[in-house]
């Protein structure tokens, strides 16, 4: 497993994943900044992406179609900030979720091999608060719970 | 557990639940079909406006997939799809999921760019 430490902050709502490898940084580097390095990784087995942009500078999308999805719909990055080959930010746009801004940071290891860590920010959305509110507010909590039980006979 | 497989569409098509949740009155009519069923008729006498315009908010709430409706005779009975509503709540979890399994492909990646070279 190259996952080392998985830190989530539900209150901040935001996600901290921490991984190694043994590679050197400009390795790990080239995975992120080289196109067709990224579709080596970034979609699932039956589902390999395609990128059909990738402009790695602030302001810049990286963009691609996922293999499978009939609707081609648009999915990919709007870059924020680069300094290769320690950082890139970027806002995460994906049809399932909501936009994650992402933060990744890639540094030597002492010893020998690399720590990358992925950063990810869910911005507030004032209904997804309203949704965590209403869920406490009205005893969803107790719906849960009769339907957990029932699932559970 | 929801288990997130790659990109198919699921329970969460998270920007249809966030515009059907924008709306005060839609909150309402969720908050209320979570603790039981509710004809749309009996829900729109809760509000200060026409049938109709209830009837495009249960419309919408029901494109997100909060809520599903079941027919009784010529009545149309709404209750609130929990599971959609957990979905949303426990986006982190997805994301984590999503993420340990990019990531351990990040590494095979890596490992097979070290084999392409010869090393």
């Amino acid at each position: 497993m190259t996952v080392t430490n998985v830190e989530k902050d539900p209150q901040a709502r935001t996600m901290t994943i921490t991984a190694e490898f043994e590679a050197g940084v400009e390795r790990v580097w080239r995975l992120w900044s080289e196109p067709r390095q990224l579709e080596r990784w970034w979609g699932p087995p039956g589902n390999p992406i395609t990128v059909t942009a990738h402009e790695l500078r602030p302001g810049g999308s990286v963009d691609f179609v996922v293999a499978g999805d009939e609707q081609r719909r648009p999915r990919g990055w709007r870059v924020l900030a680069v300094e290769p080959p320690h950082r890139l930010e970027f806002d995460l746009s994906d049809p399932n979720i909501p936009t994650v801004r992402v933060e990744v940071a890639i540094a030597a290891r002492e010893g020998g091999g690399t720590l990358m860590t992925t950063g990810f920010s869910v911005p507030s959305v004032e209904a997804m608060d309203e949704l965590l509110a209403i869920g406490f507010d009205q005893g969803m909590a107790v719906a849960i719970g009769q339907i957990d039980a029932a699932l559970a006979d | 557990m929801v288990v997130y497989q790659g990109d198919q569409p699921g329970a969460g098509d998270h920007d249809r639940v966030f515009h059907a949740l924008a709306d005060a009155t839609r909150r309402d009519i969720l908050a209320r079909t979570l603790t039981g069923e509710h004809t749309v008729s009996a829900l729109a006498e809760a509000y200060p406006m026409s049938f109709a315009a209830v009837q495009k908010h249960v419309a919408v709430l029901e494109g997100a997939r909060l809520i599903s409706k079941r027919r009784r005779g010529r009545e149309r009975l709404v209750t609130a799809n929990v599971e959609t509503i957990r979905e949303t709540a426990r986006l982190l979890d997805q994301l984590e999921l999503i993420w340990r399994q990019r990531i351990d492909r990040f590494g095979a990646a890596l490992d097979e760019e070290e084999e392409d070279e010869g090393k």
